[in-house]
């Protein structure tokens, strides 16, 4: 059976190194999905991923186990995405009358090819670039949520606790961005 | 249950974060509700676009190395936790040496000094040469003293004015 979280925590905190390799192997990748939807740059990404199990290391023994380690990880990862793309001047925010009046622009056309089999990877890929890049004019805060509902499944409460807000707002801004995405995906979806 | 209740539970209920028994009570309306029934579907279409789109993303990324960056950065952690412990540890060091020498000179003052008392004897002050005592009577009236430590003699003056005999 497989040791717990926990268990691998404490056998790090003791020194043992192997202990710490299972806990970056068992999350690189859920925390290189959350990096990867949040930067779109692979290179961005990588630095966040080996970046956040540095600082986990660092600061294990803050952690007290009374959350899930993946969400202290994933609230490692979000700050340094954040820090990552306030650095690079990337952090685009809504208009504050965008957000009050939900008011979020012309949905994109649908001109991609028809749905016929020989276009059918082509329509895939143009799907794709078109969610790829709603997902990307969301606010950080927004694409977020969407990434740790959507991507990782992670409950409301789990994503309160990743963002540091309440429930409430998990939910308010989650039913936001996903009101976004539909609008600009609407004739794909 | 109506179309406006499922509207504004409609995210809770895709993430099936409501109590069971309202699940179930959107789960009927839906069933029976096309506009209802969209808005679920569509909630789903969105959430697999979304994980596609990252997971296809995620695919291209190659974590091998991932693991022995970590390590090496553990190890610079490593090794700057060992130099904070010992940089504190040497003012804790120093104060226990400091301690323990002060608790030695204590030990030995206590030991010593009185046996130094009793080897030497009452201080030098209190000895005086039974000559020098004469000398002292005198002085004062028709003398002066004065002493020079280098030769250990004692030159006298005599006023001459009293009729004395003079150095």
């Amino acid at each position: 059976m497989a040791p717990s979280d926990w268990e691998l925590v404490l056998r790090t905190r003791k020194g043992d190194r192997d202990a710490f390799r299972e806990l970056v192997e068992r999350y690189q990748r859920r925390v290189a999905s959350l990096a990867v939807g949040m930067l779109r740059n692979r290179e961005d990404a990588l630095d966040v991923v080996q970046e956040t199990f540095t600082r986990a290391y660092q600061h294990l023994d803050r952690f007290k186990g009374d959350s899930g380690f993946y969400t202290w990880l994933y609230r490692i990862a979000f700050n340094l995405c954040v820090d990552q793309q306030r650095r690079e001047g990337k952090l685009g925010e809504l208009r504050p009358e965008q957000e009050e009046t939900g008011e979020i622009g012309p949905p994109l056309a649908a001109d991609g090819p028809p749905p016929d089999e020989p276009f059918q990877r082509a329509r895939s890929a143009e799907i794709g670039r078109r969610v790829e890049q709603a997902i990307r004019e969301l606010t950080p805060d927004h694409r977020a949520v969407i990434l740790l509902r959507e991507v990782e499944g992670l409950s409301y409460e789990e994503i309160s606790r990743v963002l540091d807000c309440p429930k409430g707002t998990v939910m308010s801004r989650l039913h936001y961005a996903r009101r976004q995405l539909q609008s600009r995906l609407r004739e794909l979806l | 249950m109506t179309c406006a209740d499922v509207e504004r539970l409609v995210d809770a209920f895709a993430d099936a974060e409501l109590p069971a028994p309202t699940m179930l009570a959107v789960a009927r309306h839906a069933a029976g509700c096309t506009a209802c029934d969209e808005s679920v579907r569509g909630l789903q279409a969105l959430h697999d676009s979304v994980a596609r789109v990252v997971r296809d993303e995620l695919d291209a990324l190659d974590l091998s190395d991932v693991w022995s960056a970590v390590a090496a950065a553990a190890d610079h952690v490593d090794a700057r936790r060992s130099w904070s412990r010992r940089a504190r540890a040497v003012p804790a060091a120093v104060a226990a040496l400091a301690v323990a020498a002060a608790a030695v000179f204590w030990l030995q003052g206590v030991r010593v000094v009185p046996t130094r008392v009793a080897s030497i004897g009452p201080p030098l002050a209190r000895r005086t040469l039974p000559n020098q005592a004469f000398i002292d009577r005198l002085a004062g009236k028709d003398l002066k003293l004065r002493r020079e430590p280098r030769s250990g003699t004692t030159i006298i003056w005599v006023n001459a004015a009293s009729g004395g005999f003079g150095r």
